[in-house]
């Protein structure tokens, strides 16, 4: 006998970890302590049968918690408090002394935990831990009933597995009606308040400012930036645009807004399509394969230089649709404001300007100035590094004349200031260069190791060309093209499909794939009876199938084998025959045949008898003599109708 | 929860409270389910007396094909038997002691199943028809009036005691020429050298008949539950009884079926 | 398909329900079904309706010894079963073998005995053997006993009691006959003598091996168990019934059964078979409420058996 007591308070325990876990490590180090405290409290009582923490001391720690936190709480800064709160509350009523009342405040706690976790996490594992909570849920609410019917009930280890299968059942019956809720569940389109939105999740993302020399190494973080999904392309196009920095202030490059209009989009030029799934990030860029030229799907601002700003700080994940041309050149047709992108740092290095002196002197137009540069770039045997980086106060020359190694934004500061000192207008590009391409999800992910800074040079009738310095290291295509092979690589690969396919399916499903679904769902219906639709009538056929069979079993069931039909249609025709002998499920076939006194049914319940009676089932040959039977008997019935229509006719 | 899923548009929000509704949707179908497919039947015992305690087994069968009945409790004229788990196509019974008031013919039309399975939000809960017809005998009371043998007023007829052939030996006495073969006690004769007889007594006592408004006592229900009571002793003591009750006559008899027609007799009196 | 006897057996019905016991063919295949089966028939009617005449032209055209109690309120245990007599010149007890030491045994007015009389008779039925004195005798086989009873409101009877009711595996009344037959009965007066001079037409081996055949030949499928058990556990739960029929009235109710399918020729037993027997076999087991005590219980029983579905499906 197992005491429904003890499996309570365990699949307590159980549900609260479930609860807790995803949000763990997003909490301070108060919650994490008291949750951990109250876990070791929990198993130090139960183990040694003390009595939990009960009354005025309970009530008390929650109070002072609810009022620290309350202090904490404002209208930005809402889901944090929050969170921690709710882990404190939930330790508490874990080590808290239980009625029924408590374990259901345990659930409800446990489960509002999983949802604040939502605010700092999107990952796929979500999917995981509901599933697990909503088990425990299930099981232990079965288990409550039955503790709040009678709290000292024990059950046999037998009835408490059947109570334990049938309540696990219910979360997987449930599991349709959670994919049909899930989908049909009304969606905004637009949040109707901002501040509960999460507040993203702490990565750096594209900074709006570049600034060489700053630190003496950059790290190689490998988390995910965005994943597009694409056709493949060649790599020297995978240039992703993210931010332009036109003005140079100090050692850093930041942005000005420009004002005017972007060009018209290219023409007689491969555009490129792609759907964008960034991760969630500080930054407001919106970041498409170079040069983007519309953005869709999300509202957002677009400035002429190309570069996409969210407008709101929308809650979750995002999706956008782009439309890119990818072959590094953005025709404008105005020219540029030539002061304003030859703008230079308030102190360039002497060796700098007679570099660039000595670029500009030779005269020649802005393109072959351009080409006179990278011709002393490529010789000048500069390595590209991310340790041991330059960090004099002027970085830049130390970079091109001392250490002449550096990461891609000293090349393309040092290349944009040398070109704008040598008076061709140019600008920096924040970004990222590369990705994997993902054959099993046909998308690239893009990483935050891959980010890079760039040059675009605006050139007289063909406007801004995308120059890449870092290509000119003596190391690069080795840095920077070193891939991951085996088995990592591969289980690595198939990992980031499902985390793209969870966001792809479940973050960013909104209002209008809602929309899209049923006009796919109307499409499909009205395309089920012509044969070019059938593939896409291949659910709702399989439905239809589903339903049929689920009809044929019942039938069966309803109205029997075909032995029961035979005898029930004999029966029915019998009663038609003889109208003034009344047939009730209480008459026998025998009685029937001594009470009609025909033969014909004397011979069927015979058959019928023969093999009923004697424990067999009806050979084939007897049914078909049942079946002949009857049908003759039918047949008769009609000639004798007619005998009497036509012997009524001739009179 | 659903408000700030619909506010933020965010989807984990979403999935937790479709998880919530779908776990609803299915308990309640779980619920609806335990409660379907049920046999409920109750038996009562044959002798049921007004304000007495009655013994009545309620026996519940779990027709169902595939699923078990949860923490049902089934509810019968004010009292509730609970069944914590019945497998499927398994049948249990617990008893519960019942109290009816009230004399005569009556009939038990119903019992409540409710359960709180599968989440104790909501109690579920079902009426099934019974129809169980049962007659409420008059509760028995002594009465001091009766107690020796020789009151005429409360025995009605009485016979005197006499010689049979049903009963036991009574005594065992010299054969005479007017005694039956069959009478001769061999075994003793064959020791005594001479012929013994037995004498055998008819097979019970005189009978009784009760006539029950002439009782003593006060009103018609007094006079009901003490005959009730006389009925009852006299069948202890293996007394065959009838009954007088206005111009009904019911013959003296020994038998359980008679007592409990006598006994049924007094409830339906001035009932119908 | 081949029943062993069967011929003889219908050959006997035939001739006493044509010859001798006119209008009677009911009660005729009754008793038959009560022999083969190995059970015992209780004739409950009024007097002068030839229930003594058909325990009489049964033994003598079965071939088998007859033995006849007349029952008074004078009636010993002793008087059916024997009694030890001591025996003087021998100076030993000596065994008299009482009247039931016969193949047929009809015992008259049963409801005219003594409750302990009757008792008596009732275990030795049901034992097949008697004891007296501490020794056991074995009855013949086989062992067959007509009881007659009449109904009770006859003054001076003890009627059975219900509860013993089951050790009889019929109860059938005779009824009168047909008109017709009825008016050719009265013209030709008792036929008692007639009787005296029947010729067995089978031996108690033929009887045996009749028997045997019943219970091994015909098949009980579990289909008609179902039905049977239907019937059964609907007499339990009848709102004007207090006590159903027992499992011994079940297992009496197949065996009937299969006695009746093997008079019909049939190797395994049909619904129609039980419902031919189940009045006569099933009835007379019913005790009713109280307050329903007026019905009568074959009607009761009837009402039971309308409700229940035959499985021919």
């Amino acid at each position: 006998m197992v005491h429904v007591r003890t499996v309570l308070d365990i699949l307590a325990l159980v549900t609260g970890l479930l609860g807790s876990a995803p949000l763990f490590f997003h909490l301070n180090r108060i919650p994490q302590f008291v949750f951990l405290a109250a876990l070791a409290f929990v198993i130090v009582t139960a183990w040694k049968g003390v009595p939990p923490l009960r009354g005025w001391r309970a009530t008390v720690i929650t109070g002072v918690f609810f009022f620290y936190y309350a202090l904490q709480f404002s209208r930005d800064n809402l889901v944090e408090p929050a969170a921690n709160l709710l882990v404190v509350l939930l330790s508490i009523r874990l080590a808290g002394e239980k009625i029924p009342r408590n374990y259901l405040q345990i659930y409800a706690l446990s489960l509002f935990a999983l949802a604040a976790s939502s605010a700092f996490s999107l990952s796929g594992a979500f999917l995981g831990y509901l599933a697990l909570l909503l088990l425990s849920i299930a099981v232990s609410l079965v288990l409550l009933t039955f503790f709040t019917v009678d709290s000292r009930l024990s059950l046999t280890r037998r009835g408490l597995r059947r109570v334990a299968s049938v309540a696990a059942a219910m979360p997987a019956a449930s599991a349709p009606l959670i994919l049909l809720f899930f989908v049909i569940l009304p969606r905004p389109q637009f949040p109707l308040w901002d501040f509960l939105s999460p507040a993203g999740e702490k990565v750096a993302g594209l900074s709006d400012r570049v600034e060489p020399g700053s630190a003496a190494s950059v790290g190689e973080v490998a988390s995910p930036v965005l994943r597009a999904r694409s056709e493949k392309l060649p790599r020297k196009d995978l240039y992703w645009r993210g931010v332009v920095l036109n003005t140079p202030q100090g050692n850093a490059w930041i942005r000005t807004e420009i004002p005017g209009r972007e060009g018209p989009p290219p023409k007689g030029v491969v555009m490129v399509r792609q759907t964008v799934f960034p991760e969630t990030t500080a930054s407001p860029w919106l970041i498409a394969l170079d040069a983007p030229w519309s953005v869709s799907g999300v509202r957002s601002g677009k400035s002429a230089d190309l570069v996409f700003r969210k407008r709101r700080s929308s809650g979750g994940r995002l999706k956008y649709d782009t439309v890119s041309a990818a072959h590094g050149v953005i025709e404008t047709k105005e020219g540029v404001d030539r002061d304003f992108y030859l703008k230079l740092p308030e102190k360039v290095s002497p060796r700098v300007l007679s570099l660039a002196g000595s670029i500009a002197r030779q005269g020649g137009s802005d393109s072959v100035r351009l080409s006179r540069l990278e011709g002393y770039f490529q010789s000048a045997g500069l390595r590209y590094a991310t340790r041991d980086l330059p960090r004099s106060a002027d970085p830049l020359d130390e970079f091109l004349f001392e250490r002449k190694a550096g990461h891609c934004e000293f090349f393309a500061s040092s290349f944009a200031v040398l070109l704008r000192a040598a008076g061709v207008p140019s600008r920096l590009v924040g970004g990222y260069y590369g990705g994997e391409y993902n054959e099993l999800g046909g998308y690239y992910l893009v990483t935050e190791s891959m980010a890079h800074a760039w040059v675009e040079v605006f050139l007289e009738g063909r406007g801004w060309v995308r120059r890449d310095p870092s290509i000119y290291a003596v190391n690069f295509s080795r840095e920077r093209d070193g891939k991951r092979r085996g088995l990592v690589a591969t289980v690595r690969l198939i990992a980031d499909s499902m985390s793209y396919y969870w966001n792809q399916t479940v973050i960013t499903y909104d209002l209008d794939k809602q929309l899209r679904m049923v006009r796919a769902t109307g499409s499909a219906l009205r395309t089920l009876s012509l044969p070019s639709g059938v593939r896409r009538a291949g659910i709702p056929l399989l439905i239809a199938g589903l339903l049929l069979a689920v009809f044929l079993v019942c039938a069966k069931r309803k109205w029997g084998s075909r032995e029961q039909r035979v005898v029930r249609k004999f029966l029915r025709i019998v009663g038609k025959r003889y109208p003034h002998i009344s047939i009730s499920p209480s008459t026998g076939l025998l009685e029937l045949a001594e009470r009609t006194g025909d033969p014909r049914v004397r011979r069927f319940a015979d058959i019928r008898y023969g093999a009923l009676y004697r424990d067999r089932k009806l050979s084939e040959r007897e049914f078909s003599l049942l079946e002949d039977i009857t049908r003759a008997f039918a047949a008769s019935r009609e000639t004798v109708r007619d005998i009497e229509r036509t012997s009524g006719t001739s009179h | 929860m659903g408000f700030a899923a619909v506010n933020t548009g965010n989807n984990l929000l979403f999935l937790i409270v479709s998880s919530l509704l779908g776990f609803m949707a299915v308990s309640g179908c779980l619920g609806w389910m335990n409660l379907r497919n049920l046999g409920v039947t109750v038996s009562l015992p044959d002798e049921i007396y007004d304000g007495k305690d009655t013994f009545v087994t309620v026996r519940l069968e779990n027709r169902k094909r595939f699923l078990s009945v949860f923490l049902l409790r089934v509810h019968i004229s004010g009292k509730d038997v609970r069944f914590p788990l019945v497998e499927k196509g398994c049948v249990e019974s617990d008893a519960v002691t019942l109290v009816f008031r009230g004399r005569g013919s009556k009939l038990l039309e119903k019992a409540t199943v409710s359960s709180p399975f599968p989440i104790n939000f909501f109690v579920r809960r079902r009426s099934v028809s019974l129809s169980v017809p049962f007659t409420v005998f008059p509760s028995p009371r002594e009465c001091p009036a009766v107690g020796g043998t020789g009151k005429k007023d409360a025995r009605g007829d009485a016979f005197s005691r006499r010689k049979g052939f049903g009963g036991d030996v009574a005594a065992i006495r010299d054969y005479t020429a007017s005694d039956p073969l069959k009478l001769i006690h061999w075994r003793l004769s064959a020791r005594q050298g001479e012929l013994k007889v037995k004498e055998i007594t008819a097979p019970s006592e005189d009978p009784l008949i009760i006539d029950v408004l002439s009782l003593p006592g006060g009103g018609l229900e007094e006079n009901l539950s003490c005959a009730a009571y006389l009925v009852n002793r006299s069948f202890r003591a293996n007394r065959a009884v009838g009954l007088k009750v206005g111009s009904r006559l019911v013959r003296p008899d020994l038998s359980r079926t008679h007592r409990l027609r006598l006994l049924t007799e007094l409830a339906v009196y001035g009932t119908r | 398909m081949s029943l062993p006897k069967r011929d003889e057996m219908l050959h006997v019905i035939e001739t006493l329900s044509t010859r001798y016991l006119r209008g009677k063919i009911r009660a005729v295949k009754l008793s038959m079904i009560a022999l083969l089966s190995g059970g015992h028939i209780l004739l409950e009617d009024i007097p002068g309706l030839g229930k003594t005449t058909l325990a009489l032209a049964l033994s003598g055209v079965l071939g088998m010894t007859f033995g006849r109690l007349q029952c008074t309120s004078d009636l010993l245990p002793s008087d059916i079963t024997g009694l030890s007599i001591f025996n003087r010149e021998e100076g030993k007890f000596t065994f008299l073998r009482g009247p039931i030491f016969n193949n047929l045994v009809l015992v008259d007015e049963i409801n005219r005995a003594m409750p302990k009389t009757q008792s008596a008779m009732l275990e030795a039925m049901e034992e097949r053997r008697v004891t007296v004195e501490g020794v056991t005798y074995p009855l013949p086989a086989p062992f067959l006993v007509i009881a007659t009873q009449n109904p009770v409101e006859q003054v001076g009877t003890y009627p059975l009691p219900e509860s013993q009711m089951d050790r009889f595996l019929i109860r059938t009344g005779i009824g009168y006959p047909p008109e017709e037959i009825e008016k050719t009965i009265i013209k030709g007066g008792s036929i008692r003598d007639r009787i005296k001079d029947l010729t067995p037409l089978v031996g108690l081996s033929d009887i045996m091996e009749a028997r045997k055949a019943v219970k091994e030949k015909v098949l009980l499928s579990d289909t008609i168990v179902g039905y049977i058990f239907a019937i059964v556990a609907a007499t339990r739960n009848h709102p004007f019934i207090l006590t159903g029929v027992s499992t011994r009235g079940g297992i009496n109710l197949a065996e009937a059964a299969q006695a009746h399918a093997y008079l019909e020729g049939r190797d395994f037993v049909v619904p129609e078979d039980v419902k031919a027997v189940a009045l006569p076999v099933g009835a007379h087991r019913l005790i009713l409420r109280p307050e329903n005590e007026a019905l009568d219980k074959e009607d009761v029983f009837q009402s039971v058996l309308k409700n229940i579905e035959i499985p021919i499906l």
